[in-house]
């Protein structure tokens, strides 16, 4: 593979070019992570607002009646007012937090430095993302401010209750409308980042840095780039189908002889099937999207901290590759019991099983690389540990829900809610975490303060077990998810204190994430000086200063030695190698 | 730090698994035939999956502990192709066993034949209603169109008229009574959004998709009352769309349709 | 296991000649174009199931002028494959422009005329697909005619990537046309 340069642009100058309309991947790695931070806030107070209606679902809140006049009609929280926060809750966390931050924030940042390159290959390209990405954003947040109500169909927005409008509850006009319209505009700008990231790869990487020598986040930023670029043209060809059912009269999703609160709809034909196939075989890569980098993060960050190579470096290539693959044909497991064929369904179901094992093979693998290790326990360390504990929670409940007949009693209960909480919404953000303890003093030149990043960590880490394992109970009981309360069923009424418990743990679990924002910005202006190396890790971007150059690597070309895990080689002087060290010796097995 | 670390993943494994084994949660009483197996193969998976997590558990946390740095070198052991092999052949061995007998409870669960003298019933689901239907003495179902469907008017799943089999037809509204140890063959409908009927004890649930008509085959074991859940997201009220489901025995079932019918 | 593989000299990473450029920006076009045929896929599988599913399908009979289009379309790849290698009369990128938009005119028409007698998005699913698929053909087209309008308009030194990254984009688009004309129109 011939290796290319991408366009060389000099610096900018001025406020705006600098820092508003940058093509600088770093400023633009920021870019995504600040957009990330402000829309995990959104998302956490929603989350808060849901969990308090869980708990005390009778309760009056005046003074979010205040806020919220219309959610609050009446006194206590009104039903669909949680069903739009639970929509919007589950919108925004999966695009503009784990679809955004561990891609186009980090991977954004440190994919063209850990390849060696000066840039990614199209910079205009990659600030146009970003900006259609928050363009996207702004009118999703119109949508959750919508007149009329925010949706109230979740973030799978399923046919027909999202394709009828108003007459099938509120927030189901404008609200709606907004969403489909921010969701699209989502997909665009996925797409140019997915084409930036792959041609790096493919095109950009500096002398030396072959495939096989590039760290294995920047294999699981190509491999989630892929996913992004075959999968998200599919979830913008069904929200156009679904915006032209609501507006244009069609009748996609939309089948004869529907009567809604007693008005008989004209639509003729359509599928609601059909809805649930376009989505899904979007829905799963995607959430494949939200985790492989996370992946990817936890055996960089196991192998620095352990001062040991990744173990079966190739194996791991290989298996975040099967992952993505076989991540395009599960989808139908999200259907068990949709009406899809049943046989259908067993294929579904014997491709889903089959995706646990590469996924098994990466946990062997990080635990191999811990034994005999010497580790570390850094911030970033802590998280990454997080990451393999909660990978296998959330992993091993898998095993349950890829069974149909299984599926058939835990299918939309409280049991899937545990799982993808755990195996995405906690285990991708302890990802996330991890990458911001480790990167932030390469990004800002200083460190964060490891001894309030503990606390967090610690909060956190036992706050998201206590928030979703009991979610497991209630899910076994039968508790069926996207109940505003669960007070109309006898066979639920017992376990109304595990949802206060829930939320209790859930108060203080996100309370405690102020101290990592508090550490954050307290620590870009007062964190502990950071030199290119603090962790004595080897890949690229450690040979750079604390922040990179303009250009990354400054005047000379960076060229690569060695593999990207040279840690504690036989007979070597220091217990890491960097990947650029040109004078250390051939070392024979 | 890190025995601190290591106990707790420890105890997430150990406790979890003992809430577990305990049963503090626990499914719901099984009242129906094809639920045993459903139950047996749910407590295997979750006797294998919570021995994975256990193990995995232990393992990780032992080895934060074990190998938290202490000033010497590390290693540098980063393959073995003999150890990745046999882990993977054992992995690949439990997820195809579980794959392929899970395949078969659900095979057996569709692919059973309805028998010739199961009680018929049909559902059409509703904004936030289940409306229920028995075809009556003459055990044929009215003809429906749903263009004749008017709530206000009380015809909420559009029976016609003009169709004499649908004279004795018993609808009810929320209120679903089923012989008990009789096979049970029940269509679903629905006639706006996407519901799921739902009742755990039976270990049934189906999607209630507008524009199919999907058929679903339980028979209960025991007298009782019982809730129908619905168990797809279809508006505002969809965590009050309940059913009562009684259980009765046969003699009680015809007496019930009997009075229903009169009313 | 050798842990250090030294890899022969490759062309330094200062050159960043105007050949490098192009092949990285002709690597970009061929990503995006497996996005936008992914677009065209779920389209494709979307009408598929909405024709299995519906008892009441009416195919609209094909507009005669998409047959007009058709051709411009076609001489317009052509022309702009001749520019490509010859590189010399401008006359063909000329006509390759034209009839791109000649193209575009005529999609317009066939919306008419479909109009006119009464045919929209929601009376008739044939058609929803017709109009749905024409559109989003018809913006990459838009797209397209900017890309071969850059040709001319763009800097002499930047003008052979333009034009190849634009035609590779072109002559897809051309294809696609083809098999949206088959699927509608030819898969009876």
């Amino acid at each position: 593979m011939e290796v290319h340069v991408a366009a060389h642009h000099e610096a900018p100058t001025g406020f705006i070019r600098k820092y508003v309309f940058s093509m600088d991947h770093k400023v633009i790695g920021i870019q995504y992570l600040s957009l990330a931070m402000a829309a995990v806030t959104v998302g956490m107070i929603l989350s808060v607002l849901m969990r308090l209606r869980l708990a005390w679902p009778t309760e009056k809140w005046p003074m979010l009646a205040h806020i919220f006049p219309e959610g609050f009609a009446g006194g206590p929280m009104t039903p669909e007012f949680y069903l739009a926060m639970l929509t919007m809750h589950g919108t925004i966390m999966v695009f503009f937090v784990l679809t955004t931050a561990p891609l186009s924030g980090f991977g954004n940042y440190f994919l063209p430095i850990q390849v060696g390159a000066r840039d990614m290959a199209f910079p205009f390209m990659n600030m146009m993302s970003f900006w259609v990405t928050f363009v996207s954003f702004v009118v999703m947040l119109m949508a959750l401010f919508a007149v009329g109500g925010a949706p109230i169909a979740g973030w799978t927005a399923y046919t027909p209750l999202s394709a009828v409008g108003v007459i099938g509850g509120p927030g189901l006009g404008t609200g709606q409308t907004l969403w489909i319209i921010s969701i699209a505009i989502f997909c665009a700008g996925s797409l140019l980042t997915a084409l930036n990231f792959l041609t790096t790869v493919l095109n950009l990487r500096a002398r030396g840095m072959s495939l096989m020598r590039m760290p294995l986040t920047s294999w699981a930023w190509f491999t989630t780039a892929i996913l992004a670029l075959l999968a998200f043209p599919v979830l913008l060809a069904g929200g156009v189908l679904l915006l032209l059912d609501r507006v244009g009269g069609t009748s996609f999703f939309i089948p004869a002889g529907l009567v809604i609160s007693d008005r008989h709809l004209t639509n003729s034909g359509g599928s609601p099937l059909l809805w649930q196939h376009l989505f899904w075989f979007f829905g799963h890569p995607e959430v494949y999207i939200a985790i492989l980098p996370g992946m990817g993060v936890t055996s960089h960050i196991l192998s620095t901290f352990s001062r040991k190579p990744v173990f079966a470096y190739k194996a791991m290539v290989g298996a975040i590759f099967a992952i993505g693959f076989i991540s395009y044909v599960v989808w139908g497991h999200h259907m068990f019991m949709s009406g899809m064929s049943p046989y259908t369904s067993m294929a579904f179901s014997i491709t889903t099983m089959a995706v646990g094992v590469p996924s098994a093979i990466k946990t062997f693998n990080w635990l191999a690389t811990l034994w005999k290790g010497q580790i570390r326990f850094t911030c970033a360390m802590l998280f990454s540990l997080g990451f393999v504990s909660l990978f296998v929670t959330g992993g091993v409940t898998g095993m349950l829900l890829a069974q149909p007949a299984l599926d058939i009693f835990l299918h939309d209960t409280y049991f899937v809610v545990a799982h993808f909480h755990i195996i995405m919404g906690v285990a991708a953000i302890f990802g996330i975490f991890a990458g911001m303890y480790y990167w932030f003093p390469k990004m800002f030149g200083r460190l964060m303060h490891e001894g309030w990043g503990k606390v967090h960590f610690w909060f956190t880490l036992v706050g998201v077990y206590s928030i979703f394992m009991p979610m497991h109970f209630l899910g076994i009981e039968g508790h069926p998810r996207r109940y505003a309360q669960l007070t109309e069923f006898k066979y639920l009424l017992h376990l109304q204190p595990l949802h206060v418990f829930i939320s209790i743990a859930a108060f203080v679990t996100i309370t405690a994430q102020v101290i990592f924002f508090f550490n954050f910005f307290w620590s870009l202006k007062k964190g502990k000086p950071a030199g290119p190396n603090p962790w004595e890790s080897t890949s690229l971007e450690w040979s750079t200063p604390s922040p990179p150059p303009f250009d990354n690597f400054g005047p000379v070309e960076p060229v690569v030695h060695h593999g990207p895990y040279e840690y504690s080689v036989p007979g070597a002087a220091k217990d890491y190698i960097m990947q650029t060290d040109p004078a250390a010796e051939e070392v024979r097995p | 730090m890190a025995l601190l670390l290591g106990l707790f993943f420890a105890a997430v494994g150990t406790v979890t698994v003992g809430i577990f084994l305990a049963k503090v949660w626990w499914l719901p009483e099984l009242i129906s035939v094809h639920g045993a197996a459903i139950d047996r193969q749910m407590v295997m998976t979750l006797i294998i999956a919570g021995t994975v997590f256990f193990l995995a558990q232990i393992t990780l946390g032992y080895f934060i502990w074990k190998f938290r740095g202490q000033g010497g070198k590390a290693s540098n052991w980063h393959e073995n192709p003999k150890l990745e092999f046999t882990w993977t052949a054992i992995t690949l061995v439990i997820f195809l066993s579980l794959g392929i007998s899970g395949n078969r409870i659900w095979a057996q669960y569709f692919q059973t034949p309805v028998p010739k003298d199961a009680v018929m019933v049909e559902i059409t689901a509703q904004q936030f209603a289940w409306n229920i239907r028995y075809p009556g003495a003459d055990g044929v179902m009215g003809r429906t169109n749903p263009a004749l469907i008017d709530d206000a008017a009380g015809n909420y799943i559009g029976l016609d008229p003009k169709d004499p089999a649908g004279k004795d037809d018993v609808i009810t509204q929320n209120l679903m009574a089923i012989p008990v140890n009789r096979p049970i063959r029940l269509m679903l409908r629905s006639k706006d959004v996407t519901h799921s009927f739902f009742v755990p004890q039976l270990r049934v649930k189906q999607d209630a998709v507008p524009g199919l008509s999907i058929g679903v085959s339980f028979t209960a074991t025991k007298t009782g009352e019982y809730e129908i859940a619905c168990a797809e997201l279809c508006g505002m009220q969809h965590y009050k769309m309940r059913g009562r489901f009684l259980v009765m025995t046969q003699a009680d079932f015809e007496q019930w349709l009997k009075t229903r019918a009169a009313m | 296991m050798t842990l250090i593989v030294e890899l022969p000299a490759r062309p330094g990473r200062g050159d960043s000649s105007p050949s490098v450029r192009t092949s990285t920006s002709l690597m970009g076009m061929k990503l995006a174009l497996a996005g936008i045929g992914m677009l065209f896929t779920a389209f494709t599988s979307a009408y598929v199931v909405r024709h299995a599913l519906d008892p009441d399908w009416h195919a609209i009979r094909m507009p005669r002028i998409l047959v007009a289009n058709t051709l411009a379309l076609v001489i317009s790849s052509l022309s702009l494959e001749v520019y490509r290698r010859s590189r010399e009369e401008r006359l063909w990128l000329v006509l390759a422009q034209g009839m791109g938009v000649l193209f575009v005119a005529g999609q317009v028409a066939a919306w008419r005329q479909l109009l006119a007698h009464g045919v929209y998005l929601s009376n008739n699913p044939h058609a929803a697909f017709f109009y749905v698929l024409t559109a989003a053909h018809g913006l990459h087209i838009l797209g397209g005619l900017f890309a071969l309008g850059g040709v001319t308009l763009v800097a002499e030194a930047r003008r052979t990537r333009w034009l190849e990254v634009a035609s590779l984009y072109w002559h897809f688009m051309g294809a696609l046309w083809l098999y949206l004309l088959y699927l509608l129109f030819g898969m009876n």
